[in-house]
């Protein structure tokens, strides 16, 4: 064997590197990157978040000098917004004056409930790569902060994905839309309709409703639900196609993430 | 060249693939610097293994940084230089097109097999996502080859310009 190994040198190379390759490959599928890419990590979340700084800066910038027109309708676009938020705050005062008094009723009837808020932690994203298909990236907050795996990822428009994987002052975070793992979700505008998405593995999500006879509508928002991973309410996107199924006997819908992933530069992590 | 430089230049590339380089993404896209560079080194530097080592072991440092698992670029690199390797022997190495259609073929490659490997371990990347990223990889790849060629040839091809040593 030791004989034929020397006579094929450079056979026995090239498969023994191939092979080590897969036990490395087959290693971080169960454990993760181990200590030395926990190092690793640490040494780019430094390197990188200044770099990443002056990056998102000059992005901005040149965004300012190209875009004026396109940043002129935005600010007119935010204004209009601006006004509807502020009509939406009046009521949500109203509201929170009256929740405050059922709170107060609950603290007299002795009622203990099973809220909890999870604490919140930001962070920057530091690292990104665009030259493949597949998109993770890296955040500059991680176990220190009490960021574990499978941690919630939000932006300020939604949500993004979950923590695949942390260490000390990092931690790589997966889109919702990279893998199917399914969100139950219900309706914004009518609770009552409840269904499930994952990620189509296209940039999208796709999923169905529990009723085949949901009134679900293209343009509806879906929030979570608080079943599973997922807490209730956060805002998962809007649905983009909706039509009957005859062979589930449901409704199935397309939907399109509200977080814009390629304009991401802060994100919040639920702990 | 010295093994030396060529680590330099893979360690750059590393380290401004997740931050500087996405200052010039087009479509959310941006070129894979250590694919081209392997690329380069495999194909114009006969008889040296820049690419294959470098390429090997810098794919292990990218994947543990930007990958969700460990090993799978390594090995697409791997492969990929090994191929360029035997490709360059078939090939006119200082030919500008043939090093820009091994480029292409090698973004192709590697494409394919990280989708595979991701695919085995259980990814839900569909494969019209892959297919999707790839025109704009392959421009992107062969502007960077582009590049790396006008700047490599010197080194590799001393006085190109003399006619003794044109082709």
């Amino acid at each position: 064997m030791i004989k034929w190994m020397r006579e094929h040198r450079i056979f026995t190379a090239i498969t023994s590197v191939i092979l080590i390759l897969c036990v490395i490959i087959a290693i971080s599928y169960y454990n993760g990157t181990g200590f030395i890419g926990s190092i690793l990590n640490r040494g780019s979340a430094e390197v990188s978040e200044p770099v990443t700084g002056v990056v998102n800066n000059v992005r901005d910038d040149a965004k300012g000098l190209f875009g004026f027109r396109k940043i002129s309708k935005e600010n007119e676009a935010l204004k209009e917004e601006i006004e509807k938020l502020e009509k939406e705050l009046i009521a949500a005062k109203l509201e929170e004056a009256e929740l405050e008094e059922l709170r107060e009723l609950t603290s007299v009837l002795n009622y203990v409930g099973n809220e909890e808020s999870p604490e919140i932690v930001s962070a920057n994203i530091t690292g990104v790569d665009n030259s493949g298909f597949y998109n993770i990236f890296t955040i500059n907050a991680g176990e220190e902060s009490g960021i574990y795996e499978d941690c919630i990822v939000l932006s300020g428009n939604g949500l993004i994905g979950r923590v695949a994987e942390s260490g000390n002052g990092y931690a790589k975070v997966v889109s919702i839309i990279d893998e199917n793992l399914d969100i139950s979700f219900q309706v914004l505008r009518d609770a009552s309709i409840l269904g499930v998405v994952s990620g189509d593995g296209k940039g999208g999500l796709d999923g169905y409703t529990l009723k085949a006879d949901a009134g679900i509508v293209e343009g509806d928002t879906l929030i979570t639900t608080g079943i599973g991973l997922y807490p209730e309410g956060i805002v998962i996107g809007k649905v983009t196609k909706v039509e009957y199924n005859s062979d589930i006997q449901l409704m199935t819908l397309r939907a399109e993430t509200s977080a814009d992933f390629n304009a991401l530069r802060k994100v919040v992590v639920l702990i | 060249m010295k093994y030396f430089w060529s680590f330099l230049m893979f360690l750059i590339c590393t380290v401004i693939q997740g931050n500087l380089i996405n200052l010039i993404e087009i479509f959310n896209i941006t070129p894979n610097l250590i694919l081209c560079l392997v690329v380069m080194f495999s194909f114009l530097y006969n008889g040296e293994y820049h690419g294959i080592i470098w390429g090997t072991f810098f794919g292990l440092v990218s994947d543990i940084l930007y990958m969700p698992y460990t090993g799978v670029s390594a090995l697409a690199y791997f492969v990929i230089a090994l191929a360029v390797i035997f490709a360059s022997d078939v090939f006119n190495r200082e030919n500008i097109a043939n090093n820009i259609i091994v480029s292409v073929a090698a973004t192709l490659a590697f494409n394919v097999i990280t989708f595979v490997i991701l695919k085995i371990m259980g990814s839900d990347i569909h494969i019209i996502s892959m297919i999707k990223c790839l025109p704009m990889m392959f421009v992107y790849n062969a502007l960077v080859t582009f590049i790396l060629y006008h700047i490599f040839i010197r080194k590799v091809v001393r006085f190109r310009s003399d006619r003794h040593f044109r082709f």
